[in-house]
């Protein structure tokens, strides 16, 4: 099987609400996505999506996922995308770096790779049955008075677990958020709070050793330096995220003992196939981990659930997903949606979302062909 | 003052010799990106940033994009006081610091012509009249390598880094490094650019063949570790290049002890402000400096120039005069190599008037 053709498509993304993290110095609005359907010699199409959390949050945006595809795309023409392997390290020759727009690619090659099979990826990932997957809700940051009703509001939508962004420059806020949220808290939920590298080293340690709080505490700072010093200092376990870019930065954190869990996300890392090695390491070091997305549609959405849901449950938190906070649905119905605070993924061939291509409009981009 | 308008171009850079390095990497024809930022006080900032494909996380055709994602901050913002607006640039979009680096130039560009003096003014003050160059030789045959030192050293040239790994035989690269030592006597110094290209194994017995001779070795493998290990089963000094890119970086390396001279490149941390910051924590390492960019014309050139001039002459072990390795020159009459070494441009901000007839219209304009 050879690649003949890739197209991509933008779609912006606005959200239902303006959304405000790490102490509210993060503003966000709309999200911009770019799809790619890769279309191969005997007639497959195999579908990807990559979507920046705005570009204030990740070393990422938009623009330059598309940009970046001018080179990463032509190098994939012609060659095998069946082995993904082999993709990866093209793409990684052809252009150092570029996670963001690598991943579109890595899970396009992965649906392909799914539909050759006629297996769901879910089992490509090792998994024999695909339990529900918890859902977390993620809790803009505001006052505690309208955090706390936030997390009712999610509560009553069958959410358990919830991620309650903090962070500013006033740790006595801080303090206060954390314990409203705690002594809100509904019977058998639970909550992380994410700081968003928001503190310096010195504001997170007086912070979390002030507050009666033992949940876990995401990227309190900027650096893996930064947040190791405060691991070594604070009660509650520490789940890192941002400063995670390579699998190198995995190894460092397990070798500085900078926490007890990560995020893993397809788009920050490069795509399912680097996440799913930094999933293993993750399992075999006995870390925790949220495993979702960065941002996207439905699509996006399902690549990281199939993933989840492949993950043993001792080292699985619950996972986000980014539609449930979207106007725009541009694949409606379809992929992981949310059931009482779960999603299952598709037990379709692949990733089991394929887009309407004529809905989307005329491509920005066409490689090949 | 504040910034009116950025216009932004393309400009294809062929080398006079073709450039090879370890992993099939090259610099035949290379596309620089240059930028002018434009106020309302008349007065323009020049910046550049040269990519060379598949080497760093960073690529030409990524600067426009970047550039239009941070231009709502750039446009009507005051140029003067570079690092504040670099911050608030840094709060628009995360990392891309390559593209950054082309920003930061222009804007300290603008800041020393709003203040009538030469860019070094501003960097610390100058320290020297003039820097030494290093020259770098391209990895073909070793005989072929020598006597580009020898022509090299004819000129003048005292430093020579040879590229290593292009045909990934660790004999070679041995025999590579004795011959350039030979050809060029004893005292100029010789030093052997994997360029992440090698494998501990095979850096490790090239290190142990010439470890008899006066050389150093640069950046053997992608990862510090590697690196750091390369060093400690040889008895030459390192230099690091890749693997060091910012403030942690430097400080693991320094940690480690292989970061006995280092490749300080304005595109690899940022501009100017970063460049800064990095050249005052290696004086603090007492780690030797190579102040340079990753490839470009003249105004990247002239930038680093202005940073090596202001730097304790004793801790810059060389400069690179990038513009002089390839066509066009994007000022004629900026600073040419001479007798091995090289001055900054004389005059306000970064000394240099572009040439527009070699520029052509822009290729994008931000207003």
């Amino acid at each position: 099987m050879r690649i003949t053709e890739i197209r991509v498509w933008q779609r912006d993304l606005p959200l239902i609400k303006p959304y405000r993290l790490s102490g509210g110095r993060l503003l966000f609005e709309r999200l911009d996505s770019t799809f790619v359907a890769i279309r191969t010699d005997d007639g497959g199409v195999g579908w990807g999506e990559a979507c920046p959390w705005g570009h204030t949050y990740l070393p990422a945006h938009g623009a330059g996922v598309r940009a970046a595809l001018e080179l990463l795309a032509p190098a994939l023409i012609g060659t095998d995308p069946l082995a993904l392997d082999a993709v990866n390290r093209r793409m990684d020759v052809a252009l150092p770096g570029h996670a963001e727009a690598k991943s579109a690619l890595d899970v396009a090659c992965w649906d392909l790779l799914g539909q050759a099979a006629g297996m769901p990826l879910w089992r490509l990932f090792g998994a024999d049955e695909a339990p529900p997957v918890a859902l977390n809700s993620s809790i803009s940051t505001g006052t505690p008075q309208e955090m706390v009703a936030l997390i009712r509001d999610a509560a009553a939508r069958g959410y358990t677990v919830h991620s309650a962004k903090i962070g500013g420059t006033d740790s006595a806020a801080d303090i206060e958020r954390m314990t409203a949220i705690s002594e809100d808290l509904p019977a058998g939920h639970a909550v992380t709070f994410d700081v968003n590298r928001a503190w310096t080293p010195g504001v997170a340690v007086q912070v979390l050793n002030a507050v009666p709080s033992r949940d876990w505490v995401e990227q309190p700072c900027e650096t893996l330096d930064q947040c190791a010093h405060v691991a070594e200092r604070v009660p509650q376990p520490i789940m890192l995220d941002e400063c995670m870019l390579t699998h190198q930065d995995h190894l460092e954190a397990w070798k500085r003992r900078a926490c007890e869990g990560v995020k893993v996300k397809p788009n920050r890392v490069g795509g399912l196939t680097k996440a799913r090695r930094i999933r293993d390491f993750g399992v075999a070091v006995g870390w925790r981990m949220h495993i979702e997305d960065v941002g996207g549609s439905a699509l996006a959405d399902t690549a990281a659930i199939h993933l989840a849901a492949s993950t043993p449950q001792e080292n699985r938190l619950a996972s986000w997903i980014c539609h449930d906070h979207l106007a725009e649905d541009p694949v409606p119905g379809q992929g992981v949606r949310n059931c009482n605070g779960h999603v299952v993924p598709p037990d379709a061939p692949g990733l089991g979302v394929v887009p309407d291509a004529d809905g989307f409009g005329d491509p920005v981009a066409i490689y090949g062909g | 003052m504040r910034i009116t308008r950025v216009a932004l171009w393309h400009v294809p850079l062929t080398s006079h010799v073709v450039y090879r390095m370890a992993d099939g990497k090259t610099c035949d024809s290379v596309e620089t990106v240059v930028l002018r930022i434009e106020t309302d006080s008349g007065l323009t900032g020049w910046g550049e940033v040269c990519p060379i494909p598949r080497y760093l996380p960073a690529y030409a055709r990524g600067v426009a994009p970047a550039l239009e994602e941070m231009a709502p901050v750039l446009l009507g913002a005051d140029p003067i006081g570079v690092e504040a607006l670099m911050g608030r640039l840094d709060n628009c979009l995360r990392g891309h610091v390559y593209a950054k680096s082309a920003i930061d130039i222009a804007l300290w560009d603008l800041t020393a012509k709003a203040a009538g003096l030469p860019l070094h003014a501003f960097l610390g003050g100058r320290r020297v009249a003039d820097m030494p160059l290093y020259h770098s030789i391209t990895c073909v045959e070793p005989e072929e390598m020598a006597r580009m030192a020898i022509e090299a050293a004819r000129q003048g040239m005292t430093q020579f880094q040879a590229k290593l790994g292009a045909d990934a035989d660790w004999q070679a690269d041995a025999e590579r490094l004795a011959r350039i030592r030979e050809a060029v006597g004893e005292g100029p110094l010789v030093y052997g650019d994997w360029n992440c290209g090698s494998t501990r194994l095979d850096a490790i017995r090239t290190a142990r063949a010439v470890a008899h001779l006066d050389v150093m070795l640069e950046q053997p493998c992608a990862t510090l570790e590697e690196c750091a290990a390369v060093n400690a089963a040889s008895s030459l000094p390192m230099k690091l290049d890749e693997s060091v890119h910012d403030t942690a970086s430097l400080m693991q390396a320094a940690a480690l002890g292989c970061m006995d001279a280092a490749a300080l490149k304005l595109s690899k941390f940022g501009g100017l402000s970063a460049l800064r910051r990095a050249r005052d924590l290696c004086l603090h390492f007492g780690t030797k400096m190579c102040i340079e960019d990753t490839w470009g014309s003249d105004i990247a050139t002239a930038a680093a120039l202005h940073l090596a001039a202001a730097t304790p002459p004793e801790r810059v072990m060389n400069v690179c005069d990038l513009s002089g390795y390839v066509a066009p020159r994007l000022d004629p009459n900026a600073p040419r190599r001479c007798n091995g070494r090289i001055v900054p441009p004389e005059g306000p901000g970064l000394g240099l008037v572009p040439d527009p007839d070699v520029l052509g219209e822009p290729c994008r304009i931000f207003d």
